[in-house]
């Protein structure tokens, strides 16, 4: 059969041209986003840059464990946090001893409070001493040689003897600039230990060893360890002395993984339906010539492998392409990644041969799924069925089709009903698959909607719908089932896809978002005033006393948001810590509490929780943003509604021992009456603060949060809709082959060219509008499916139609089709009717 | 030719049903069949009892829609009757499935059709040795050659389809139909789409088969001087059998026919009687509109 499928597959390239570049497609993005991944996560490999010339570093624990089982059946899961805790200061001293006799400058205790200054680089303040852990070379200046003076990193504004304003955690403070050294470790300021040690408040950030003459690291390193033996800190050697370092990219990595892991899988889903698509138009199309294999004597089976031998010569073709295809758009993929902030920057691919071998399989796959139905199909052809003329195809709607259809429809209904009862946040990740078996669901029930649908549109009150072209093209769309479904399958996908996930998204962070509106009741928010240079962090103590202080102001209440992590499942979990102090608390924020008092968030015990895990005086154990496992009372609980159902409130006292940036990211302000907003600003001012109204900015949190999913919706719509016109324009321009007869017929029968381009365009039209339709109607059921979950147990959950994004998606639809019908249309009808019609003399 | 019923008995299943006849190159006993359609239930055949022994060319004429292709499908086992017997190669084929179905064809059995006989992408030679191929031998050189020979077409192996004549493909749909030396074989109107000549060798080239090779040939047709040609004329009108004519001519078979037909108008003024013959919902037929023009634009 091999060389028969080569014939075959050779005969009808234009007809295997659509599939070839839909696979070719899948696989170039497949290829390149498996490459972008592995690159980015071999990419960051340990490699110390602070500690270079200290063989041994002493930092604090960064990671969280859950351990469940015992025995053999013991599992532990690890979780690394974004903060450390501090080395305590009775270890450093230890630590200190082991090298400190006699020779040099061995140990160094490393801070690293919060700084930023405009015009210069760098986010933290660390002893002076700490240069000496990594090469550098001076620039102007020199070290620094009293307290008020800082060594900053190049590149800088400053020189030597100007003065520099540092924003630190205890409020802005100005240094003399010293010194500008140029260096390969990352950018920071450098002042006196003494200073240092202040400003980062006492916390130990790392003791960096250097072994004595004679003495080696390991064993350095043993000793360090059974120094801090019992203590929640890690002794690190060789590259993993990075691990002590800050890892901004970290998340990242992580981040872009999963959005390409998404992205990868739809990727394979929308070709392989479109796939299954082209692959079954082309088999029922080819039901003669299948018919004569199977009188000539072909078996079924024989059949079967014919079509399946296509598909893999037409997946090998187009896998091979797109392993080509996606080596070359990889880096450009990687570095678009990168400027939109959803990859390290600076991501180069390295070419690796295991993630394309596997896109390239992967294509294979899809193509032989795609065409297993076809396949199928074409083994079940009737060699005295296929003999027969009819220009009707019977049993479009086969058995399988009834069941499947409506089974994908009701699991669609009990993912609903999951997600309502879930009660959290979680439960957006059942968008994804509810809105695919929806479609599943309206494309297998497809043939038996054509009829009603076409009438439907047809019956619209259109101009010159009661013309002639209006009413041949519904016959036609209507009496060729199986074509006019494998060109409304494409537009059903992308569009219902578009709206559905933009409309079931969209209503749970809207719904997120309008439920956290509802807690702030604090008209003016005061955050950071970012200037050149400096990324908004947040507001120093002095600075908030500096609001609370200012006349009008009734209460400033600050607010700072860290990670938690809660034992859940066998596995840390990461919740939302929201640190505020309590009984100011209640002045600007309305919290749906059920029992207890937000009043008795006090002291460093306390934590108010969501219902459903603890309740009023129990102990929570759970550990904060720095991995440190802490017991806290229960004092109040609060209905576990979409942004509070994983975020638990601490008391502010709390937060400054567990971060290296003690800062207030909010500062809520409640007014006094009559209070003038020109003196609030004035206040604001002075202490590096700008008022914003509440709405505003929560506003602006939310577009912010919106970004990344609407970036990550626009790269599968792209990709919907890039499937879509293969998938179309391939069943349009095979389709067209195969109606000349049917087109030189019409002609012959009196119309003209232009009526039967008309009549095409009519029943392009006529299709697309029905699948919109039919799209349509997904996006409604999805729209209100989630609003429906979400509406018992959250306030304000909103319909959330998505008209610009459907709509656009459906005017692109129409364009490709119209274009696909009407080109290849114009070009068949240059044709003398007779000889298209097989009347050749 | 080969021969390959293993014994003169007639032969019975497990279940005790009949499954082998030998010494039957072709029988059927009371055949129907039904097609379901939207217009309620249609009947192409009404209970056919025939057999057709070897060594003869039976012609099988009726006027449109009386079932003769539906016959010859059915007989040719391409198509399965809603009732009654067949038995074709000296085997019932009731109960077979479509592999064996398969199978049993493709050693017994050559089918040649009116149109579209060849695969376009395959030269004349490959066309020739697909049979063969499909059953997963190779074809020796000489063995594509010889049945090309005997069609009158050497030295055409290497064309392909769109550059021989519509005589030149018959001949090649017929040296497939014979290269696997069936002990039956059907033919479905193929000389209508050829000129006289090519219509009169092909014709020539049946009658050899049957005479010399003690084949069975059975060819539906319209043409009564192509009727003319076979052993007797079986007719059918109205899904059943409505006489035969031993050594015909072609005047009698034309009248025969002619009554035949006129009878046919006055019983069923209109309706249809085959699928075929249904108006399709959407488009008419492409190959039924283009003859039908046809026929008025010559």
């Amino acid at each position: 059969m091999k060389g028969l499928a080569w014939r075959s597959a050779l005969d009808r390239p234009l007809s295997l041209a659509g599939s070839f570049v839909a696979l070719a497609l899948s696989v170039g993005l497949l290829g390149a986003m498996t490459l972008t991944i592995v690159s980015a996560v071999s990419g960051t490999r340990l490699q110390p840059h602070w500690f270079t010339r200290a063989a041994v570093v002493v930092a604090g624990d960064d990671t969280v464990s859950v351990t469940t089982g015992t025995g053999d059946d013991r599992e532990t899961e690890t979780v690394r946090t974004p903060a450390a805790r501090a080395v305590p200061a009775a270890l450093a001293a230890r630590l200190a001893s082991l090298v400190s006799a006699g020779s040099g400058t061995a140990a160094v205790t490393d801070y690293a409070g919060y700084g930023q200054a405009a015009g210069a680089p760098g986010q933290a303040i660390h002893p002076w001493a700490a240069a000496g852990l990594h090469p550098y070379r001076w620039v102007a200046g020199g070290p620094p040689d009293g307290p008020g003076q800082l060594v900053l990193t190049a590149p800088a504004r400053y020189a030597p003897g100007q003065p520099v304003t540092v924003q630190t955690a205890a409020g802005p403070r100005r240094f003399t600039v010293s010194g500008v050294l140029a260096t390969p470790a990352p950018p920071a300021f450098y002042a006196t230990g003494a200073v240092a040690r202040q400003l980062a408040g006492n916390r130990i950030s790392a003791v960096a060893l250097t072994p004595r003459a004679g003495q080696d690291a390991a064993a350095l390193a043993r000793e360090a360890r059974s120094d801090a033996r019992g203590l929640p800190v890690q002794v690190l050697t060789g590259d993993r002395r990075a691990l002590a370092e800050p890892d901004p990219d970290g998340d990242l990595v992580a981040v872009a993984s999963a959005l390409l892991g998404s992205a990868a899988g739809v990727a394979g889903f929308v070709s392989m339906i479109v796939l299954a698509g082209t692959f079954g138009y082309a088999v029922a199309a080819r039901r003669r010539e299948l018919g004569l294999l199977r009188t000539t004597g072909a078996t079924p089976r024989q059949v079967r492998r014919l079509v399946l031998g296509e598909a893999l010569i037409t997946g090998a073709a187009g896998a091979a392409a797109g392993t080509a295809l996606g080596l070359v758009i990889a880096g450009p993929f990687a570095a678009l990644l990168a400027r939109e902030g959803f990859a390290p920057a600076g991501l180069t691919i390295h070419v690796i041969f295991w993630p394309l071998a596997a896109a390239f399989g992967a294509g294979l796959l899809i193509a032989l799924g795609g065409a297993l139905a076809a396949a199928r199909r074409a083994g079940r052809t009737r060699p005295a069925e296929a003999l027969r003329e009819a220009g009707r195809d019977r049993r479009v709607m086969t058995a399988f089709r009834w069941a499947a259809g409506p089974a994908a429809l009701a699991g669609a209904a009990v993912l609903f009903a999951v997600l309502g009862g879930m009660h959290s946040a979680d439960g957006a990740a059942l968008v994804l698959p509810i809105v695919l078996l929806l479609i599943l669901g309206a494309a297998l029930l497809l043939p038996v909607l054509i009829r009603p649908l076409a009438g439907l549109v047809a019956a619209l009150p259109l101009a010159g719908s009661r013309g002639a072209a209006w009413r041949l093209a519904r016959s036609a769309a209507a009496g060729s089932r199986r074509r006019t479904a494998a060109v409304l399958a494409p537009v059903l996908l992308t569009v219902a896809f578009a709206g559905a996930m933009t409309a079931g998204f969209g209503t749970f962070s809207t719904a997120t978002h309008r439920a956290a509106a509802t807690r702030v009741t604090a008209p003016y928010v005061a955050t950071a005033r970012s200037g050149p240079g400096l990324a908004s962090t947040g507001l120093a103590g002095p600075a908030v006393a500096r609001l609370a202080a200012a006349p009008g102001v009734a209460a400033a209440v600050p607010a700072a948001v860290e990670p938690v992590y809660v034992p859940a499942g066998g596995e840390p979990d990461e919740w939302t810590g929201e640190y505020v102090p309590g009984p100011q608390a209640a002045r600007v924020l309305r919290l749906p509490v059920v029992a207890g008092s937000l009043a008795d968030l006090t002291g460093t015990g306390t934590v108010a929780v969501p219902a459903g895990r603890w309740r009023v005086g129990q102990t929570a154990q759970l550990w904060l943003g720095d991995s440190a496992p802490v017991r806290l009372r229960v004092v109040a609980v609060y209905a576990s509604q979409l942004d509070l159902s994983q975020t638990v409130l601490l008391p502010w006292a709390l937060h400054a021992a567990h971060t290296g940036t003690p800062l207030a990211s909010a500062v809520y302000l409640r007014l006094d009456p009559g209070a003038r907003l020109a003196w609030i600003r004035a206040a604001a001012q002075a202490a590096g603060a700008a008022i914003t109204p509440t709405a505003r900015y929560l506003a602006a949190g939310q577009s912010e949060n919106d970004r990344v999913s609407r970036m990550a919706m626009l790269i599968l719509l792209g990709l919907a809709l890039l499937y879509t016109a293969v998938g179309i324009a391939n069943t349009l321009v095979m389709t067209i082959g195969d109606r000349r007869t049917e087109l030189a017929v019409l002609r012959l029968s009196g119309a003209t060219r232009g009526q039967v381009l008309r009549m095409l365009a009519a029943e392009a039209t006529l299709t697309t509008t029905a699948a919109v339709l039919l799209a349509g109607l997904v996006i409604a059921a999805t729209a209100v499916g989630v609003r429906a979950g979400l509406a018992g147990w959250n306030p304000a959950v909103p319909l959330d139609l998505p008209w610009a994004a459907a709509g656009a998606v459906a005017g692109a639809c129409l364009l490709i089709a119209l274009t696909a019908t009407l080109i290849p249309a114009a070009l068949a009808l240059r044709e003398r009717p007779a000889a298209a019609a097989g009347l050749a003399a | 030719m080969r021969q390959s019923f293993s014994s003169a008995m007639p032969e019975t299943g497990d279940t005790g049903v009949l499954t082998s006849v030998p010494q039957t190159p072709v029988a059927l006993h009371a055949v129907a069949r039904v097609y379901r359609s939207k217009a309620g239930p249609v009947t192409a055949l009404a209970g056919v009892t025939a057999s057709f022994a070897a060594g003869t060319f039976t012609a099988v004429m009726g006027p449109s829609g009386s079932g003769k292709s539906t016959l010859l499908h059915c007989a040719a086992g391409l198509d399965r009757p809603t009732s009654g017997e067949v038995i074709l190669a000296g085997t019932v084929l009731r109960g077979l499935s479509e592999t064996k179905l398969t199978l049993l064809r493709r050693r017994h059995v050559g089918f040649v059709f009116q149109s579209f006989n060849l695969l376009p992408y395959l030269t004349a030679g490959q066309n020739v040795a697909l049979p063969l191929r499909l059953a997963g031998r190779r074809p020796r050189r000489d063995e594509i050659g010889a049945a090309l020979a005997a069609v009158g077409l050497d030295g055409r192996a290497g064309h392909r389809p769109a550059e021989l004549s519509g005589g030149q493909q018959q001949r090649v749909a017929i040296a497939r139909a014979l290269v696997t030396g069936p002990q039956v074989i059907f033919a479905d109107e193929p000389t209508g789409m050829l000129d006289s000549a090519s219509g009169h060798e092909v014709l020539s080239l049946l009658r050899r088969l049957a005479d010399q090779q003690q084949a069975t040939v059975v060819m539906v047709t319209h043409d009564p001087a192509a009727a003319a040609r076979a052993d007797r004329v079986l007719f059918l009108a109205d899904g059943r059998l409505a006489g035969e004519l031993a050594d015909p001519d072609p005047r009698t078979v034309a009248d025969r026919l002619a009554g035949l037909t006129a009878d046919a108008g006055l019983r069923t003024p209109d309706g249809p009687r085959s699928p075929d013959e249904q108006p399709a919902g959407g488009w008419p037929a492409q190959g039924r509109a283009a003859r039908g023009l046809a026929g008025a634009v010559r």
